[in-house]
């Protein structure tokens, strides 16, 4: 419907989850990336919910992101649970400010694979954001340590996000959605080999460990 | 029309400036004037009107000797809750002082030591649990989705909400702080012109008494169960929104390859009840809501839901998908909220009319919910892919395991207390165990995989025992249960005259004859 004049358009629909601990910012990275915009006037989620964008992926392809918002309390994760069906990948949110949300990270991810799986019995790709960058007080270089993380922890890779000043939300997101696609296409043709395809020369980067969780 | 049923709304300095007063004073003062006003309210609904009109002192009628006792309190509950009904519905001059009159009955009949209540809640010493309610709470209070709490002129308010919600978190300590509670809070101290322990004294009746239990706590146990309910109800009263729901999310799981679409209102449900309604319309509208909810009770919450549904149904069907639903809802909520979509006094007008009270079979269909759930899940599942993850069932009505023992203990209500230490041992063994579903009698029967006979015989013994006493103790509770409802039925016919009455006496044209009557009574 939103995808306006195309013409034998291939049509996708994944289901997204954003995760992490209370007030890391995940409405606000939605919102930015749905709507543009970014304010302080806004709602503590209250269970879960749901955001959708609409994706012109190539000429040829057209991805509807169904973007699941779901509350950082943790009394909230037994209504929240049966969102977390079919869900085809992950955004995993911590705020850069507050340690404790990102020692969380381990339990979200954890918390996330014992959940949902792919088809194939593969954890569902996850990306780990580290928001609200742009209140960082020391410009430290992690960059090492974080990338050690993400291959310990299973994520593809993590990006430093800002949903107040625009920053790498629509590249991680981006990011996420070429590794969904390989999944998804991988599939068919895959199914016995359960590997994933390597779509760009970023995933070869970030390629986790498969398998066992 | 609807301004000249109520004159006197708007215009009564008097009355609230003496509440101020009193409320200045020690707790027994408070305690004694409140008593001695409800008596003087108590007497009868045209009375109170009468009260409350302008020039007319209302100092005498309410200050009237405490005479009628418990019976006074009875009598001005029902005459307001018929002012509730009315489509003018409570004014909101009266509100504040309404409200604290119910939170301090309630206060009162659970005998608080009040003044030391606010002396621990409000203290500025903090307590070891503190920190990371403070952190969450912290976090959320800009969150309210309230301007007046955001930026930096919203400091004081902030300031002023934190001590509430810690308030409430050190007053109850098993229910802490949930998310959402920043909205009612806000909406409360907009009530209590921003008074804290009166915005506490309104929280704690609204969550540990009107509202059911576990509806913030136990993982939202009694929310879940209403979020089951509900959808019930909307097959019986909504039948062909709710038929085209379940299509939209029956079409969603073949679409995504037979999988799992969860019900499509349970996101709605789950954020309206939870702050009831603030987060979907207007603050006019829902404060009319609240003080139905305050002495209807949480059916009112159903009541509202359907009638929101209805309004929105013929929009709903134009979806043609789950996602296309959800897309609508988002706009939708966003025009509830923010462009009076919904008419108050329809609303509230349908919200009393659509079903008599209490609401037909819905004491019955919690009633099923609370305890379908098999307290020890029999069935084994043979996958041990995972453990933890696997999905029992769609139904939210179905927990995972180790909630369905909390639930249990919670269910238990009244009778609760017998069973609380066995639960509670039999609770920690499980903990130690990992596992509940080793411990289904299902499990116990299909052999000790890896447990151990002495194991699996102390599992067996734990477990006869405790549904011997589960099912006796439930039978003794389906008992009691009929016999309150009984007496609710009771009470319901007998408010419903009163009603009528009351209606009458406020019908415009008998107004002015009411009027000199009650002028002329001594």
């Amino acid at each position: 419907m939103a995808g306006g004049s195309v013409f034998e358009c291939k049509e996708y629909l994944f289901k997204v989850l954003v995760i992490g601990e209370l007030g890391v910012g995940k409405t606000s990275i939605i919102k930015r990336y749905v709507h543009q915009l970014f304010s302080q006037h806004y709602r503590a989620t209250i269970g879960v919910d749901f955001a959708l964008k609409v994706i012109n992926w190539d000429s040829k392809t057209l991805v509807r992101l169904q973007l699941w918002d779901i509350a950082g309390q943790e009394r909230f994760g037994n209504m929240t649970r049966v969102y977390y069906k079919e869900a085809v990948g992950a955004f995993v949110v911590f705020d850069v400010t507050r340690g404790s949300t990102f020692e969380a990270v381990s339990k979200w991810k954890h918390d996330l694979d014992s959940k949902v799986k792919l088809a194939n019995g593969n954890p569902i790709p996850s990306v780990l954001l580290a928001n609200k960058c742009d209140q960082k007080k020391e410009s430290s270089n992690n960059t090492a340590l974080m990338d050690n993380f993400c291959k310990e922890t299973g994520f593809l890779g993590w990006f430093e996000t800002s949903a107040k000043d625009n920053i790498n939300v629509d590249e991680a997101a981006r990011f996420l959605v070429e590794n969904i696609l390989a999944n998804d296409k991988g599939l068919p043709y895959e199914e016995s080999n359960g590997d994933r395809i390597k779509l760009d020369q970023e995933t070869v980067a970030a390629e986790s460990k498969s398998g066992c969780c | 029309m609807r301004q000249g049923r109520l004159p006197a709304a708007g215009r009564r300095p008097r009355a609230g400036a003496k509440l101020r007063q009193q409320g200045s004073g020690g707790v027994g003062n408070i305690i004694s004037n409140v008593l001695k006003k409800r008596n003087g309210i108590s007497r009868s609904a045209p009375r109170l009107l009468c009260t409350l009109e302008p020039g007319v002192d209302t100092r005498l009628k309410f200050t009237i000797e405490p005479s009628l006792g418990k019976n006074g309190f009875q009598q001005w509950y029902d005459a307001l809750k018929a002012v509730a009904r009315l489509p003018t519905g409570i004014p909101k001059e009266w509100r504040k002082r309404v409200w604290l009159t119910l939170a301090d009955q309630y206060l009162h009949s659970i005998s608080i030591d009040w003044e030391k209540t606010l002396r621990f809640a409000f203290n500025e010493r903090s307590n070891p649990d503190d920190d990371s309610l403070g952190i969450q709470i912290v976090k959320d209070l800009h969150r309210t989705g309230c301007s007046s709490y955001c930026g930096q002129e919203g400091e004081q308010d902030r300031v002023v909400l934190k001590r509430v919600l810690l308030a409430y978190a050190r007053w109850n300590k098993s229910v802490g702080y949930c998310q959402g509670f920043n909205v009612l809070a806000a909406l409360i101290l907009e009530v209590t012109e921003g008074h804290e322990s009166d915005a506490l004294k309104v929280m704690i009746y609204l969550i540990d008494k009107v509202l059911p239990e576990s509806y913030f706590a136990n993982n939202l146990r009694a929310l879940s169960v209403d979020m089951a309910v509900f959808r019930d109800l909307l097959r019986l009263k909504l039948p062909r929104l709710s038929q085209h729901l379940s299509h939209l999310q029956k079409a969603a799981n073949r679409e995504a390859g037979g999988s799992y679409e969860p019900p499509l209102t349970n996101v709605f449900t789950m954020q309206w009840f939870l702050t009831m309604f603030a987060t979907c319309l207007p603050a006019p509208t829902v404060l009319k809501i609240w003080d139905s909810v305050f002495f209807e009770g949480s059916e009112v919450l159903f009541r509202v839901a359907l009638a929101i549904w209805e309004r929105l149904g013929e929009r709903i069907e134009y979806c043609h998908t789950a996602d296309e639903f959800y897309s609508t809802m988002g706009c939708l909520t966003q025009e509830m909220l923010e462009n009076n979509l919904i008419d108050p006094p329809e609303l509230m007008q349908e919200v009393y009319s659509m079903a008599v009270f209490p609401f037909p079979q819905l004491a019955e269909l919690r009633e099923k919910y609370t305890y379908n759930i098999t307290p020890f899940p029999t069935s084994v599942k043979s996958s041990a892919s995972g453990g933890l993850g696997s999905w029992e069932s769609d139904d939210d009505a179905d927990m995972d395991d180790e909630d369905s023992v909390v639930t249990a203990l919670g269910c238990l209500g009244p009778l609760g207390g017998l069973l609380a230490p066995e639960l509670q041992r039999y609770q920690k063994h499980l903990k130690e165990q990992g596992n509940i579903a080793e411990l289904s009698p299902g499990a116990v029967g299909a052999g000790g995989g890896g447990g151990g006979g002495a194991r699996a015989e102390h599992q067996a013994a734990i477990n006869s025992m405790m549904m011997e006493r589960m099912s006796t103790d439930i039978y003794a509770l389906k008992k009691q249960y009929t016999r309150i409802k009984r007496r609710q039925q009771e009470q319901a016919m007998q408010l419903y005259i009163r009603t009528d009455n009351v209606l009458y006496c406020l019908n415009p044209i008998n107004r002015h004859d009411l009027k000199t009557k009650i002028m002329n009574s001594p």
